[in-house]
């Protein structure tokens, strides 16, 4: 079952939602804004260091170059002269510190006397520092076929050699410098270089380190690492097979920027989670200075403050919780009683004192309509107490007045040889207006069946008083007419309810099955035949019993035979009504008498018909009384 | 007695010197250390010349020098090398009489790649054009040759500075060395500025051992077992690429040579791709078919490579 929260709790849990929502966009944005500043400052850093660094770097290469064009005319001055050019190389490489090796490689077969290799070649010596000198060209050093030769002669220029790792020259990279010579005719005759260390260069390359993970690569023109702290890749790696090795496409294309001579920045993912950028430049040799910088240490600081940021911000949520929940606790406070109240209320407990409320808002109105219920409620209570306490007893009174009215008429009914009679009486209401009535006097068969106009407790009390003075009237021994005048004259006089009883009075003598009868306003008889037939016995009109006083009844009378069956019935039966108001009527009533077996009892013929009613009027409300006699002779 | 057991001493010491010398191999592969010779340091490094009862020594030519391999076999300094079929074809035309043992490449590795497109072998014409100075390009030859083309011909030691500097226009590569250089230096070459010889009709076999007529004679077992041994070498390489790549850095280490693995890496793949039959794609060491070797020939006695006739069975001793 989903736990249920206070409102304080709920409204300060959204409360503190929409703040924290609020807070931490503003911040992210704060932080993209000040993220972004600080890069875009930290770049420009980056690209001035930059810019210094391949400044520094060409001030070093251009003092070679600067060196290297001050030999040239005085190289070719002495071309009738080979081993002048040993001198030349000696007295380059003492006046330039910088310089550690030079030579002067000539054409094959240059000079006739020198065969086809002349490479005089002058280095300092790296154990014993002094300087060396020899002819270099040899079947073993075929130098025409080498990059510092074919490079200047090829393309008629100067030119950079990519860098490479000299073993014998104390094992550092060196990088060669050269420069074609040409004679009157612009035809290369021979190659001048410089040799020079890169270790100057290097150092001052490594040295560079904006940041303390931050570190500076240099490429040659095929994108081999000429520098990087990582000195195995040095000269072994290019950029590419690096990249390739680390699976990094952003350091193969920043690569392709650097070798193709491009400036500018590159951002790149390196490893699962450090970003980085690198800012680039060429130099004019065309080699490339790269510097890659990681965003991590760069944005330490940010990240530091908005670490801090978080954690106050997190810590004065939870203040703003407390404290924000406390102010909605005490304000909705009376709701929460007036909740306890109301549970009590429901639980039946109308005495409760409801919660006092001195503010005059939304509360007191709360505080008002609650009272208001609930002195409504009480009202209502103390009436419907009465009201139920007057019904109960009106209630156990009717249901005294049914059993008594039950008691009015003849529950037994004797079993006689000469006839077998039934009757049953069933009100609509506690009480009701039918009645029946019959004894035997003599050879007589005495019954009598009446209806009260109206219903309820007016009509019983009408039906006590007819079926009485029928009883007493109808012992005294008087024809049927005359015993039918003394009742209306006794039930009329005085009668200023203005009630009325329809009533059928019936005496059957025995021996000669002779019926004498007298029908006062009520409904037509049944005989059915001892064959089955069965139709109305019409008798001649007499008003309704009790209307007015001194009216004539005539009495009528009949033969019957044995076997014939009387069936005497109210208008509950005739006029009961189904749910579309149509009537049991005495078609129906007549049809059934013919269909049931002549054979039947007294007591099941009733049985069946009432269910044929029922069957009838299936789910609607019985609305009148019904009571039935059946006498089968 | 003292003298007579000296003297049994001196011819048991003296045979069994002569028996390890007759087990001796010196082998030199054609380049210096790199994955194109993987099969024979694995050989050597799993004891596979040890186990065929070979005592191999494995030599590498000085990058500088213009002395090749096949001076060193000239000159009896080693035994076995490896050789480009027609180079070998040269080279015993020239009068070095050498014999091909083994025939491990069956296609050809030469790339023309050039900094403008190359449609066909003729968009050469004229241009400035670079090939090792070792050799390797006796196919370029032939292919000039037939289709009468002159470019101008600049030979290099190695790799691609040259053709990076535009100093040359065009240059003659290896599938499996340059090309891959290139691709790690300058990026990706465009497709149209590349020909390969393999689909202009010269897809000719390359690298196979080779010794000298004389050498072979002498010592068909040991050449027999080294020729065995190889191909077992090569065949661990192709099942073993990882543990051949350490192996393979441990002669490129011994020798300086910059180099790393990813280039090594791609090297051996493209080496082995090289050895699969074109037929079949499986790796047979399968002789030069001799319809093919005659193709070979007359085309190189065509274009002036070869002078006289070398014949299948005299050359071809697998």
């Amino acid at each position: 079952m989903k736990k249920s929260r206070s409102i304080s709790d709920r409204m300060s849990l959204r409360l503190l939602s929409a703040t924290m929502l609020l807070f931490f966009g503003c911040t992210a944005a704060m932080g993209l804004i000040a993220r972004n500043s600080i890069l875009k400052s930290s770049y420009e850093n980056t690209q001035n260091l930059l810019e210094k660094l391949v400044s520094d770097i060409e001030g070093i290469l251009s003092e070679t170059e600067t060196a290297a064009e001050n030999m040239v005319w005085l190289a070719k001055e002495h071309t009738d002269d080979p081993d002048y050019m040993f001198h030349i190389t000696r007295e380059f490489i003492d006046h330039n510190e910088n310089i550690i090796g030079s030579t002067i490689a000539f054409e094959p077969n240059y000079f006739k006397n020198k065969g086809e290799y002349y490479a005089p070649y002058s280095y300092v010596n790296y154990d014993t520092g002094e300087m060396d000198s020899f002819q270099m060209g040899s079947n073993d050093y075929d130098y025409f076929t080498m990059e510092w030769y074919q490079l200047p002669l090829l393309l008629k220029q100067n030119i950079w050699c990519e860098p490479y790792f000299d073993e014998g020259g104390g094992n550092q990279m060196m990088t060669t410098y050269s420069i074609p010579l040409e004679d009157n005719y612009g035809h290369v005759f021979a190659v001048l270089t410089a040799d020079i260390s890169l270790m100057n260069l290097t150092s001052i390359i490594e040295n560079i380190r904006p940041y303390p993970d931050s570190y500076t690569v240099l490429i040659g023109r095929s994108g081999s690492y000429i520098s990087h702290p990582d000195p195995r890749l040095v000269l072994n790696q290019t950029i590419f097979t690096h990249a390739k090795q680390i699976e990094n496409n952003d350091l193969y294309a920043t690569g392709l920027k650097m070798v193709n001579h491009e400036s500018g920045i590159s951002r790149l993912k390196m490893g699962k989670r450090d970003t980085y950028f690198a800012v680039y430049g060429a130099l004019t040799n065309g080699w490339s200075v790269g510097l890659f910088c990681p965003d991590k240490e760069i944005l330490e600081d940010l990240m530091k403050m908005s670490n801090t940021i978080t954690l106050v911000a997190i810590i004065g949520m939870i203040i703003l919780f407390l404290i924000t929940r406390r102010i909605i606790r005490r304000n909705t406070q009376p709701i929460t009683e007036f909740a306890y109240t109301a549970l009590n209320i429901a639980k039946g407990n109308f005495n409760v004192d409801l919660p006092e409320v001195t503010t005059n808002d939304e509360i007191k109105q709360l505080h008002d309509a609650l009272q208001y219920m609930l002195t409504s409620v009480n009202s209502y209570i103390h009436e419907l107490k009465t009201t139920t306490a007057s019904k109960e007893k009106y209630e156990s009174e009717l249901y005294i007045a049914s059993a008594i009215q039950k008691q009015m008429v003849p529950n037994e009914f004797p079993a006689e040889s000469e006839y077998d009679l039934f009757a049953t009486l069933q009100p609509a209401k506690e009480v009701g207006g039918d009645l029946y009535d019959f004894f035997r006097k003599g050879d007589y068969l005495y019954f009598a069946i009446g209806d009260v106009s109206g219903k309820s407790v007016p009509a019983a009390l009408y039906m006590a008083i007819t079926r009485a003075i029928y009883r007493i009237i109808s012992n005294l021994g008087y024809p049927l007419n005359e015993t039918m005048i003394r009742i209306n004259d006794s039930i009329s006089r005085g009668n200023t309810s203005n009630m009325f009883v329809t009533m059928f009075t019936g005496r059957i003598n025995l021996k000669t099955l002779e019926m004498t009868f007298c029908n006062g306003g009520h409904n037509p008889i049944v005989l059915i035949d001892p064959d089955g037939k069965a139709e109305l016995l019409h008798a001649k009109p007499n008003i309704a019993v009790g209307l007015f006083g001194g009216f004539d009844y005539v009495e009528e009378s009949v033969q019957l035979k044995k076997g014939t069956r009387l069936l005497v019935y109210t208008d509950g039966v005739s006029e009961a009504e189904n749910s579309a108001n149509e009537q049991y009527g005495e078609e129906r009533l007549l049809a059934f008498c013919s269909k049931e077996p002549v054979s039947d009892t007294s007591q099941v013929f009733i049985d069946n018909l009432l269910k044929d009613v029922r069957k009838f009027t299936a789910d609607n409300e019985q609305n009148d009384d019904i009571t039935v006699i059946s006498v089968l002779l | 007695m003292r003298r007579f057991f000296l003297i049994i001493t001196a011819v048991l010491l003296s045979n069994s010197l002569l028996q390890g010398q007759e087990n001796k191999i010196i082998f030199m592969p054609h380049w210096t250390p790199q994955a194109q010779f993987a099969g024979y340091y694995v050989a050597q490094e799993k004891g596979f010349y040890k186990e065929a009862g070979i005592d191999v020594e494995i030599r590498h030519i000085g990058l500088n020098s213009r002395k090749n391999s096949s001076s060193y076999l000239r000159s009896g300094e080693i035994n076995i090398t490896t050789l480009h079929l027609l180079q070998a074809m040269v080279n015993k035309d020239g009068g070095l009489d050498i014999v091909n043992i083994l025939q491990t490449s069956q296609n050809s590795s030469i790339l023309c790649v050039a900094h403008t497109p190359l449609p066909s072998f003729k968009s050469l014409e004229g241009m400035k054009v670079g090939l090792w100075k070792t050799g390797f390009t006796e196919s370029a030859i032939i292919a000039a040759d037939e289709m009468d083309v002159s470019y101008e011909a600049v030979p290099f030691l190695n790799g691609i500075n040259l053709f990076v500097a535009k100093a040359i226009d065009a240059t003659f590569v290896t599938s499996y060395n340059e090309f891959k250089h290139l691709f790690y230096s300058v990026g990706n070459v465009p497709a149209e500025n590349v020909l390969r010889f393999s689909d202009i009709g010269y897809n000719y076999p390359e690298d196979g051992l080779y010794t000298t007529s004389a050498y072979y004679n002498t010592h068909k077992e040991q050449v027999d077992k080294f020729a065995e041994a190889s191909k077992r070498g090569w065949e661990y390489a192709a099942t073993h690429p990882d543990e051949t790549l350490k192996i393979i850095e441990k002669y490129t280490s011994e020798a300086n040579i910059a180099t790393n693995e990813v280039l090594q890496r791609e090297m051996l793949e493209e080496v082995l791709r090289l050895q699969l039959d074109p037929a079949t794609g499986k790796r047979t060491f399968a002789p030069v078919d001799e319809k093919l070797y005659n193709t070979i020939l007359t085309k190189a006695q065509n274009a002036g490579l070869v002078m006289g006739d070398i014949k299948y069975q005299d050359f071809i001793k697998q």
